[in-house]
C-alpha cells in the first residue's frame, strides 16, 4: 500500500445500509475523569436538527443526539460500554471498506447530489482515442474497424516493452554524408538492443515509413486468418439479427437471450420466452476445434529439448568454470511476453513487435443524476478541462504531520504517546466549523490503539486569496475566525465541548487549522496470525463534520449551494443558509514496531491547560520525550 | 546560517547552490524561482553544432519557473549522429518540474508539473508531457513519449497508473513538500 502517512476518504457509496454509530473519544480531555464522558448516538433518521440544515450527504446524515442516560454512568461501567460499541464505527479493516476508500485527489463532487463521487459511482464516456506514443487522435470509426492499437509507426519491443526505433540495417559509416539513409531497415530497441533482425526469419523493412502495412504482410500467421474468419462469422450472426446493441434494457434482455435461446433448441427453458415478445435469436458458435499441426508441435518439442540440453550444459559450465551467467532457457519467452502476443510464442525468436495500445480521454458522469462531473478538452495534447468538479475544491482536506521528528512512521513504539499534527484545509470561500470525531480505540482489531484528538472542534478560515487576506487584517477581528470555539449556543451537536479550556488549536492560518492528535499504540506480538491480518498497521478512522453558512440563491436552491462564493448575488434574493455535511476518513499513521525496553504503559493524555479564547501552541516537548526511552538511547 | 550563504539568488529569484556545477551558463535559461541544489550538474556547454557562418543556436537548456533540481542530478542535452554529423540538441523543461536526487536527464522536452523521482534515467530525446509522475529508479528508454496524466515505473518505464484530474495540484504539492 501507499507509504505513510496517508489519508483516504470514504465515499458515501459505502453507506448503503442504515447504521448506528457510537463515537466517544473525540472530546476535550478532562483531567478529572468521569462526568464529561459521553456517548453520541448517530442515527440515520432524517435530520430534525435545530439548524435548518441542508444535507450534503443525503444518504448519510447522522443527526446527533445526546444519550442522556449515559451521562449518569459511573466511569467503570462506561469503559465496558464503549468497548462493546466499537463495532458501530467505521472500520477500516472491514473488507468492504477498501472499496470505498480513496485519496481526496481521486474523488469528484456532484453539485446536484451534494455528494462525493468516487471512481465507483461515476460513469466514464470516451471523448477521444489517441496513441500515447505519437499522440495522434484515432477516430472512433477507425478504432471499430482496425482495433485499439496504433496503426501508424508505433511499435513496442516484445522483449522489454520499450519503444522501437527504425534504423537502417547497415550503418553507413560516417564518411559518406548521404542525405537519406538507405534500406533495408529494422526495428531496434534502444533499451535492450533487440532488433527485428534477431527473429527467425529476420524481419527487414524496405521503407522507414508505413511500418504497420509492411509488418502486417511480413508477420501474417495462420492465427490471423483464423481471427478474421471468426470475426466474419460473428459479424454475420449479428448482422442477421439486425439488432443494435445499445445500452437499453430491451437490448440487454435480447443479448442475454442470445445464449439461452440457443439452449431452447434442445428443449431448455427458452420455449417459455417466445410468448413474451422477446424476439428469439439463434446464435451459432463456431464449433470447429482449433487446428493443431502435428509437425509444428513436434518442432516445438524438439527445440525445447535442445534448449534444455543447453541449459544443463550451462549449469555444468557454471559449476566448473565459474561462469557468471547461466543463460539456459534464455531463449524461451516469459509468461508476460507470451501473453502480450496473440500467437502464443514460446521462443524469443518467435516474438513480433507489438503495436502500441491506444489510450482514451474520458468524461465522467454522476451515476445517480447523470450530470457531467469531468469533461476534458477534446484536443489530445491539452491537459485542460471544460468541466472539472473535483472534491479537492469542495470538501476540507486533512493532512497529518509528526510533531516529534523522532517518530518513524513505519516503526511506532508501543505504549509511547505519539503526537501528530492534524491539519484541516478549507477550500471554500466561507469560513467553516469543523468537528473531528474518532473512536477512543481503533476499531476492528484485538490490538486497539488509544487515540485522542486534543481539540476536536475548531474553525477554519475562508479560502480567500492573498489580497482579501490583506484587507481582512485591517478589519476588526470579527471577520477572522476566532481561534477557539466559544461555548456553543445552538445545535445539539456542538454542545459537546463543555470544557473549552482543554481545546487548544495548535496553529491557525488563513484557510487551515492544525490540532494535535495523540496515539498510543499497544504491544502487538509478531506472530504468523498478526502478520496475516496485518495487525501492526495503524489506521485511525476519523469522522469529519463540517458546518458553515453559505450564501444561497433562493431561486436556484437545488443547483447553487455546492460551492458558495462571494459573488453569489445574481438577481435572486440572497440568503445565508446553514450547510452541514460529514464524511469518514481513514488516517494511515504507520506501522507499530517492537516493544522498546523501558517504555511502559502510561496515561495517554497530557492535558494542556490554557486560558479561554487564546490559541496556544501545544508544548514542543511532549511528555513522551521524558520517558525512559530517551534515556536509553542517549 | 551557512545554509543561507550556500545559495546565490538571481534577479528572477532563482536560487543556485554554490556547490552546483553549471557549465556554459550563457547557454542556460532559468525561468525564475527555480532551485538548484548542491552537486547538481547542468551541461550548457553541450550545444548544437551549426555550420560555420550561421549564428550559433544560443540555448542549450531552458528551465521553466518553480523547478527544483535536487542534489547530484544531471541535465545533459541529448545527442545523436544525424546525416553523418554528431551534435547535441536543446533540452527544454516546463514549470513546476521536480528532478530527484541522482537522476540523469537527457530528455528533449519535459512539460509542466512533472515529478521525476530519485535515481531515474530519462533517456535521450524522450518527451514527457504535462502532469506526469516518474517513480524512483525508473529508466525511460531513449525516444520514448510519456503522455499526460501518467505514472511511470520500471526498467524500461511503463505507464502503471493513470493520474486523476487533480494531477497538477497533486504534483505541485508534492514538489512543495520536498
Ligand atoms: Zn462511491
Ligand atoms: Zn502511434
Ligand atoms: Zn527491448
Ligand atoms: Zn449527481
Amino acid at each position: 500500500m501507499s507509504s505513510f502517512p496517508y489519508i483516504h476518504i470514504s465515499c458515501p457509496c459505502h453507506e448503503d445500509r442504515p447504521q448506528t454509530l457510537t463515537i466517544d473519544s473525540a472530546r476535550p480531555i478532562s483531567p478529572s475523569k468521569s462526568p464529561s464522558k459521553r456517548d453520541f448516538n448517530f442515527s440515520p433518521i432524517a435530520p430534525n436538527s435545530p439548524t435548518k440544515g441542508r444535507s450534503l450527504l443525503a444518504g448519510f446524515t447522522p443527526s446527533v443526539s445526546f444519550d442522556a442516560g449515559n451521562l449518569n454512568l459511573d466511569s467503570d461501567d462506561e469503559e465496558e460500554l464503549t468497548d462493546e460499541d466499537d463495532d458501530n464505527n467505521f472500520d477500516p479493516r472491514d473488507p468492504r471498506s477498501a472499496f470505498s476508500l480513496f485519496p481526496i485527489e481521486n474523488l469528484l463532487y456532484c453539485e446536484d447530489c451534494h455528494q462525493i463521487r468516487c471512481p465507483r459511482c461515476v460513469q466514464d464516456e470516451i471523448v477521444c482515442w489517441y496513441c500515447p506514443s505519437c499522440l495522434f487522435e484515432v477516430p472512433s470509426s477507425t478504432v471499430k474497424s482496425d482495433g485499439n492499437r496504433c496503426t501508424r509507426n508505433c511499435y513496442l519491443c516484445p522483449v522489454c516493452t520499450a519503444l522501437l526505433a527504425v534504423v537502417p540495417v547497415h550503418h553507413s559509416s560516417g564518411h559518406s554524408s548521404s542525405d537519406h539513409p538507405t534500406g533495408p531497415f529494422n526495428l531496434f530497441c534502444s533499451h535492450c538492443h533487440w532488433t527485428t533482425s534477431d527473429l527467425t526469419p529476420p524481419i527487414q523493412l524496405e521503407k522507414p515509413t508505413s511500418i504497420s502495412a509492411q509488418l502486417s504482410k511480413l508477420t501474417h500467421s495462420p492465427r490471423d486468418n483464423e481471427f478474421i474468419r471468426l470475426k466474419q462469422h460473428y459479424a454475420q450472426q449479428l448482422g442477421n439479427a439486425q439488432e443494435d446493441f445499445t445500452n437499453s434494457p430491451a437490448a440487454l434482455t435480447r443479448l442475454m437471450g442470445l445464449y439461452t435461446g440457443l439452449g431452447s433448441g434442445s428443449g431448455g427453458h427458452g420455449g417459455s420466452r417466445k410468448g413474451r415478445g422477446v424476439k428469439k435469436l439463434e446464435m451459432k458458435e463456431v464449433d470447429r476445434p482449433r487446428e493443431v499441426s502435428e509437425d509444428q508441435e513436434l518442432d516445438i518439442i524438439e527445440r525445447m529439448a535442445v534448449e534444455g540440453l543447453e541449459a544443463s550444459k550451462c549449469i555444468v559450465a557454471l559449476a566448473t568454470h565459474g561462469r557468471k551467467k547461466a543463460d539456459g532457457y534464455g531463449k524461451a519467452t516469459t509468461a508476460k511476453q507470451r501473453l502480450a502476443q496473440p500467437h502464443d510464442p514460446r521462443f524469443l525468436s518467435d516474438l513480433t513487435p507489438t503495436a502500441v495500445l491506444l489510450r482514451t480521454k474520458r468524461s465522467k458522469r454522476c451515476r445517480a443524476c447523470r450530470h457531467i462531473l469531468v469533461k476534458p478538452e477534446a484536443k489530445v495534447q491539452t491537459t485542460r478541462f471544460r468541466i472539472r468538479l473535483v472534491a479537492l475544491n469542495y470538501i476540507p482536506s486533512l493532512t497529518i504531520k509528526r510533531l516529534d521528528s523522532s517518530i518513524t512512521w513505519d516503526n511506532l513504539t508501543p505504549h509511547k504517546t505519539h503526537r501528530f499534527l492534524l491539519t484541516v484545509t478549507n477550500p471554500l470561500f466561507d469560513p467553516i466549523s469543523v468537528s473531528l470525531l474518532t473512536p477512543r480505540r481503533t476499531p476492528g482489531t484485538a490490538f486497539a490503539s488509544r487515540v485522542t484528538i486534543l481539540c476536536p472542534e475548531f474553525d477554519v478560515g475562508a479560502n480567500t486569496d492573498v489580497w482579501d487576506d490583506a484587507l481582512m487584517s485591517t478589519k476588526p477581528a470579527s471577520a477572522v475566525p476566532s481561534g477557539v470555539k466559544t461555548p456553543p449556543t445552538t445545535g445539539s451537536f456542538t454542545s459537546f465541548s463543555k470544557d473549552p479550556k482543554m481545546s487548544t488549536v495548535y496553529e491557525q492560518k488563513r484557510n487551515y487549522t492544525s490540532v494535535v492528535i495523540e496515539v498510543v499504540p499497544p504491544e502487538i506480538p509478531d506472530t504468523r496470525d498478526t502478520r496475516i491480518r496485518d495487525e501492526r498497521l495503524l489506521e485511525i478512522p476519523i469522522y469529519v463534520r463540517v458546518e458553515f453558512e453559505a450564501e444561497v440563491d433562493r431561486d436556484d436552491e437545488e443547483g447553487g449551494g455546492g460551492k458558495p462564493s462571494h459573488s453569489g448575488a445574481s438577481g435572486g434574493a440572497v440568503q445565508r443558509e446553514r450547510v452541514e455535511y460529514s464524511y469518514w476518513c481513514v488516517v494511515g499513521v504507520g506501522r507499530v514496531g517492537d516493544v522498546v525496553e523501558g517504555v511502559v504503559a502510561s496515561e495517554p493524555n497530557t492535558p494542556v491547560r490554557t486560558p479561554v479564547g487564546t490559541p496556544v501552541k501545544a508544548p514542543r516537548t511532549p511528555a513522551a520525550m521524558r520517558t525512559p526511552l530517551r534515556q536509553v538511547r542517549s | 546560517m551557512s545554509q543561507k550563504s550556500e545559495y546565490i539568488q538571481t534577479e528572477t529569484g532563482n536560487k543556485v547552490s554554490r556547490k552546483s556545477l553549471i557549465i556554459g551558463s550563457q547557454n542556460i535559461i532559468l525561468g525564475g524561482k527555480t532551485i538548484i541544489q548542491a552537486d547538481c550538474c547542468i551541461r550548457g556547454d553541450l550545444r548544437r553544432l551549426v555550420p560555420q557562418g550561421q549564428n550559433a543556436a544560443a540555448v542549450a537548456i531552458a528551465v521553466g519557473r518553480y523547478c527544483f533540481l535536487s542534489k547530484s542530478c544531471l541535465l545533459r542535452p541529448p545527442s545523436k549522429t544525424y546525416r553523418g554529423q554528431f551534435s547535441y540538441y536543446p533540452m527544454k523543461l516546463g514549470d513546476h518540474v521536480f528532478v530527484g536526487e541522482g537522476s540523469v536527464v537527457e530528455a528533449a522536452v519535459i512539460g509542466s508539473y512533472v515529478n521525476i523521482g530519485k535515481n531515474c534515467v530519462i533517456g535521450k530525446f524522450s518527451i514527457i508531457k504535462d502532469c506526469v509522475r516518474i517513480e524512483d529508479g525508473t529508466v525511460i528508454a531513449p525516444n520514448s513519449v510519456i503522455p499526460s496524466f501518467s505514472s511511470v515505473e520500471g526498467h524500461p518505464g511503463i505507464v502503471v497508473e493513470e493520474l486523476p484530474e487533480t494531477a497538477a495540484e497533486m504534483l505541485e504539492r508534492e514538489l512543495n513538500h520536498q
